[in-house]
């Protein structure tokens, strides 16, 4: 018996399709792309519109999350880094990670997080947060310079809270403005692109642990904390993503809070990118597990409760 | 009567019911309910689990309305069928539906005059015992009107044999765009409140219980006046109502055990075995006090036509009507690039050939939907069909088990407790047709045809099958209560 799968049904389907939700995660990054530029020029643009379109150069424009995994790739760059060495970034994830192991929905972590990670191994001196939010707004050499001395990078200590709630404290392109993300992310809500329960046992385990890690810390600590280290970035728009994070059950719960447990107690020893992407690759690598260990114990809960 | 507790078939934690239509279905339930006079009709002798019947009329002779044009043969599991018209007889010929079955069928041209058989008269005294009442609902020709098809007659028995503890009627239907219960309930709710009595009587219990979504408060108010109306008419019944959250497929009777009993059903098990009690729907309830107090047999139903170019009717239909005269009588716009599909948009069937598919007991919607192209993206391992599979199934990894050709494993999986409801397909961002992967597997593995909520073969199911049942286990087991009247109203009023 054969059947012809066109012509059965389901005959309706949902509005949201992945179509919808990565075209709701490119309007959702539009203030964190419009902060990025305002504050740092011409070279922010630049470099935002020629990872999005490297990215989309590589996987096409069907579903629009090739542009989203450049953009937030771009966002994620300090905005003296060089085209080159974010050309390697975004190639290194759209065709090492998503064409080798299948295209899309196939990669194991986050194409733009590993692309990430990876430029900040092979390029450290170009991934150094080296300007000030609003220095050199016309200026574009940075774009072609690569390597040169490794400097220090500077650090959003010196900085008033108001700054830092405005995002006017030197860190990497789109990951500052705290604010304008939660935009972004009350968009995502309202859209019903994807889901936010990940998201927010991320943050709030984040803020909780490191908390009971700061003893003589206050609140404003661990608050300013999560506003600098980029984490509110990565809530909003790396664990949102369906393919690399559970976005339903207990799975999401329980993902959101192995993360951001994670995130604050590396936040000891580790800072600047790292800080916040190595448990999401981690996070990435256990999804499958997780998934399948919280679903069977789920199952149980269920079987026993009906 | 109304508790605050909502009961749902889901027990996961959700953060948004996709499966939710009672909002995106309201233009349907303020259209009123249209009568349809078809020209000509096309009965199956096959509209029901079991048997075809056989004709018992022939080419060129006149039948009316109400008239028995088919009957089951003796012994067999089949019902009996009547004329929705009163007309000629112009052809006796097969026919193909669109759900597989193959059967005879019985052409009829209409007269134009509504003549009726004269054995249909309006019962004057409803005071029947209990045998009565199944006789009449057996040869009223009734079947579960959700969908299910099995003949209510066995459903009675098989309740009755089983000793049940309340009966259930159903008024879930969670479709979208389907209103078809919603109207019998608003528009005829003192009919299913009598009927449920008679049924609940005939089963022997006493307690009933209606199953209504928590968003229709028009149903619940309808049938609360209704039980107000009736209440003179019988005595020694509770009446209860259960409230649902509203999320498809809530209806299906496994999907009740399971929110009301918490109980999981397996494929040999039923509702009457497992949780003592017995289903039906709202369209058959009604089906059944009509037989009684209007002395009319099953011969049409409501329906709701809906879909593209702002169609919205919910009519009344004699059964056997052809699609193409349902959607002639309601000015349906059939353009090429449209698909009739025969049931609701979730669950229906394609159906090619509109002039000579009729409609049939168990339809409760023909839909008209765009011909559009799904696109098609990769997984991206969302876990939406997860979330939203009523049975508790993986549909993304049985469907990618199954397009690899790992059947084995794909049966390990679960994919014959496919209940094809198309909730996986519908809520998938990526279009993926895993409603129709799985279902398909399903129905060659069961090497029968693909159609909602085909989980098993429901005959033979069961401590006391539906067959033993329909073959009479009530008089095999000499029921002492036949000779009590089970529907003790006063004075026998009619309504």
């Amino acid at each position: 018996m054969s059947y012809d799968l066109k012509k059965m049904a389901p005959f309706i389907h949902t509005d949201r399709s992945t179509k919808y939700m990565y075209f709701c995660m490119l309007i959702a990054l539009i203030p964190p792309v419009t902060f990025s530029v305002f504050y740092y020029g011409i070279r922010a643009l630049v470099l935002i519109g020629f990872c999005s379109f490297l990215a989309s150069l590589c996987q096409g424009f069907k579903d629009y999350s090739a542009p989203v995994h450049g953009i937030v790739f771009a966002l994620m760059l300090p905005a003296d880094a060089s085209i080159f060495a974010a050309g390697i970034g975004v190639l290194a994830s759209e065709l090492m990670l998503k064409k080798m192991f299948g295209g899309p929905g196939s990669n194991i972590v986050y194409p733009a997080a590993f692309g990430r990670v990876l430029v900040e191994l092979l390029f450290p001196q170009d991934m150094v947060i080296a300007s000030e939010p609003g220095q050199n707004w016309l200026s574009i050499s940075t774009l072609f310079t690569i390597g040169g001395e490794l400097k220090e990078p500077l650090n959003h200590v010196q900085y008033s809270t108001s700054e830092i709630i405005a995002g006017r404290f030197p860190t990497f392109m789109g990951m500052g403005c705290s604010i304008l993300i939660v935009v972004g992310m009350l968009f995502i809500w309202h859209s019903h692109a994807t889901k936010l329960a990940a998201p927010v046992a991320y943050l709030i385990s984040v803020f909780l642990i490191k908390l009971l890690i700061n003893f003589d810390g206050t609140v404003l600590d661990s608050l300013l904390f999560v506003m600098t280290s980029g984490v509110v970035f990565v809530a909003v728009y790396i664990l949102t993503d369906p393919t690399n994070t559970a976005q339903f059950g207990y799975a999401s719960l329980v993902e959101g809070v192995v993360a951001g447990v994670s995130t604050a107690l590396l936040s000891i020893r580790v800072s600047g990118i790292m800080l916040a992407l190595i448990p999401i690759l981690l996070l990435g690598l256990m999804d499958g597990s997780i998934r399948f260990y919280v679903g069977l114990l789920e199952k149980k809960r269920l079987e026993e409760t009906v | 009567m109304l508790g605050d507790r909502r009961y749902s078939f889901n027990k996961r934690l959700i953060t948004d019911n996709a499966l939710d239509f009672s909002k995106r279905s309201s233009f349907v339930r303020e259209v009123m309910l249209e009568k349809v006079y078809p020209t000509r009709l096309i009965v199956p002798m096959l509209q029901h689990y079991g048997v075809p019947a056989v004709p018992t009329v022939d080419v060129g002779e006149y039948v009316t309305i109400g008239q028995c044009i088919g009957a089951p043969e003796p012994g067999s599991f089949s019902v009996p069928i009547h004329s929705g018209i009163s007309g000629t007889v112009t052809d006796i010929r097969d026919v193909s539906l669109p759900n597989g079955v193959k059967c005879r069928a019985v052409c009829i041209e209409s007269d134009r005059k509504r003549t009726y058989h004269p054995s249909i008269n309006p019962r004057s005294n409803v005071q029947i015992s209990a045998s009565e009442f199944m006789g009449i609902v057996k040869n009223a020709g009734i079947v579960g009107m959700g969908g299910e098809g099995i003949p209510t007659i066995a459903k009675i028995n098989r309740a009755r044999a089983e000793g049940v503890n309340e009966v259930l009627v159903n008024c879930l239907q969670s479709e979208p765009y389907s209103y078809s219960d919603f109207l019998r309930i608003t528009d005829s709710a003192d009919y299913i409140v009598m009927g449920a009595v008679a049924l609940a009587g005939a089963v022997g219990v006493r307690r009933i219980r209606f199953l209504v979504s928590s968003t229709n408060g028009q149903e619940i108010t309808a049938l609360q006046a209704a039980m107000q109306r009736t209440a003179g008419e019988y005595s020694g019944y509770s009446f209860d109502f259960a409230s649902f959250k509203s999320r498809f497929p809530q209806g299906y009777y496994r999907m009740v055990a399971k929110a009301l009993y918490g109980k999981i059903l397996g494929e040999n098990d039923t509702l009457e075995s497992t949780c003592h009690a017995v289903l039906f729907n709202c369209s058959t309830v009604f089906a059944c006090w009509n037989a009684v107090a209007d002395g009319l047999p099953l011969m049409s139903r409501v329906l709701t036509v809906t879909g593209e170019d702002g169609m919205g009717h919910n009519v009344l239909a004699p059964i056997g009507t052809p699609v193409s005269e349902l959607l002639d009588s309601v000015n349906g716009k059939l353009e090429t690039n449209n698909t009739i599909v025969w049931g609701s948009c979730l669950t229906g069937l394609v159906m090619n050939d509109p002039d000579n598919t009729p409609i049939i007991k168990t339809t409760s919607a023909v839909t008209i939907v765009r011909d559009a192209d799904v696109h098609e993206y990769p997984c991206i391992h969302c876990g939406s069909c997860i979330e939203n599979c009523p049975m508790e199934l993986e549909p993304g990894i049985v469907t990618t088990l199954i397009r690899q050709g790992r059947y084995d494993e794909a049966d390990q999986e679960g994919a014959r407790k496919c209940i094809s409801c198309g909730a996986c397909a519908y809520v998938c961002p990526s279009g993926l047709p895993l409603t129709s992967t799985i279902a398909s597997f399903a129905a060659t593995k069961r090497n029968s045809v693909v159609s909602a909520y085909s989980t098993t073969e429901k005959i033979d199911i069961g401590s006391v099958t539906l067959m033993e049942a329909y073959d009479g286990y009530a008089s095999a087991q000499e029921v002492k209560e036949d000779d009590t009247m089970v529907l003790p109203f006063e004075g026998g009023k009619f309504i």
